[in-house]
């Protein structure tokens, strides 16, 4: 982010804080991507992901006074919708969605399409930590320390889970 | 096949459906007309209002049971001074 982006981001926070909804409007615009993006990378499923990616910014607007820089927003949106797809696969039992009812036009398009559906199937049929883990590498391009910080676990732990998950997946593509 | 590079374009961000900063706003205006619309400070005087109600209620309820029991002790004291009399008035009677 630049230092003019960064600066807009800082000043919507506290405008935000300030109880300026069209601030609060603003934060969501410029983030929504990545909540939105982590919780569909890791269910497959858009409705579930803009249900979790609401409750995300609906739990922002009652927090927001405990937000103190925009890379603590960042942190903390990414913890938080984190927590909230575990728990959607761990409480509510979710369904394992067979791509073929996936809406695929959110996801994004490689050059062989083939090859990209392939490889979202496989990404889905890992398991839950070793997939989001695997979302916020690829997706939020976070390193082991990162993602350790954001999930709660150790650095050699999450090095584990990644080296497993890719792993798994050269075994099918190479 | 380069497997990051492929990750990192299968797992991109990616936008929600149009009109989704609405939808969360409508979402934040419905929740602060809810309990969320008191600011902390009357929520604050809320909270300690009722805890002050509690409070005087048990005081007064205590109060309440306090009195109940004294006025049952009088009630078998003065049964029992009334026994004693009628006793006495027996033997009386009897003699």
């Amino acid at each position: 982010m630049t230092a003019f982006a960064e600066a807009t981001a800082d000043d919507n926070l506290a405008r935000a804080q300030a109880g300026d909804h069209d601030a609060f409007a603003a934060i969501i615009e410029q983030y929504q991507s990545i909540v939105f993006g982590i919780a569909y990378n890791f269910l497959s499923d858009r409705a579930v992901a803009e249900e979790i990616a609401q409750d995300v910014f609906l739990q922002l607007f009652r927090s927001i006074a405990a937000i103190h820089s925009e890379s603590h927003l960042l942190h903390w949106l990414r913890q938080v919708t984190s927590r909230r797809c575990i728990d959607q696969v761990r409480h509510h039992r979710l369904r394992r969605v067979d791509l073929d009812e996936t809406d695929l036009a959110a996801a994004p398009r490689l050059q062989d399409p083939l090859l990209a559906r392939r490889l979202r199937e496989r990404i889905a049929a890992l398991p839950d930590l070793q997939r989001l883990i695997l979302t916020l590498r690829y997706q939020e391009d976070l390193g082991p320390g990162d993602i350790g910080r954001t999930l709660g676990m150790p650095e050699n732990t999450v090095k584990s889970y990644l080296h497993r998950a890719l792993t798994a997946l050269r075994k099918e593509f190479q | 096949m380069n497997l990051e590079s492929e990750l990192r374009e299968v797992l991109k961000r990616v936008d929600p459906p149009d009109g989704f900063a609405d939808r969360v706003m409508r979402r934040v205006a419905w929740s602060r007309l809810s309990v969320g619309s008191a600011p902390a400070e009357s929520r604050r005087y809320v909270h300690r209002a009722i805890a002050a109600g509690i409070l005087l209620a048990v005081t007064i309820g205590g109060w309440g049971i306090h009195e109940t029991l004294r006025a049952r002790n009088e009630l078998l004291t003065a049964m029992r001074i009334a026994s004693q009399k009628v006793a006495h008035a027996q033997q009386a009677v009897r003699r």
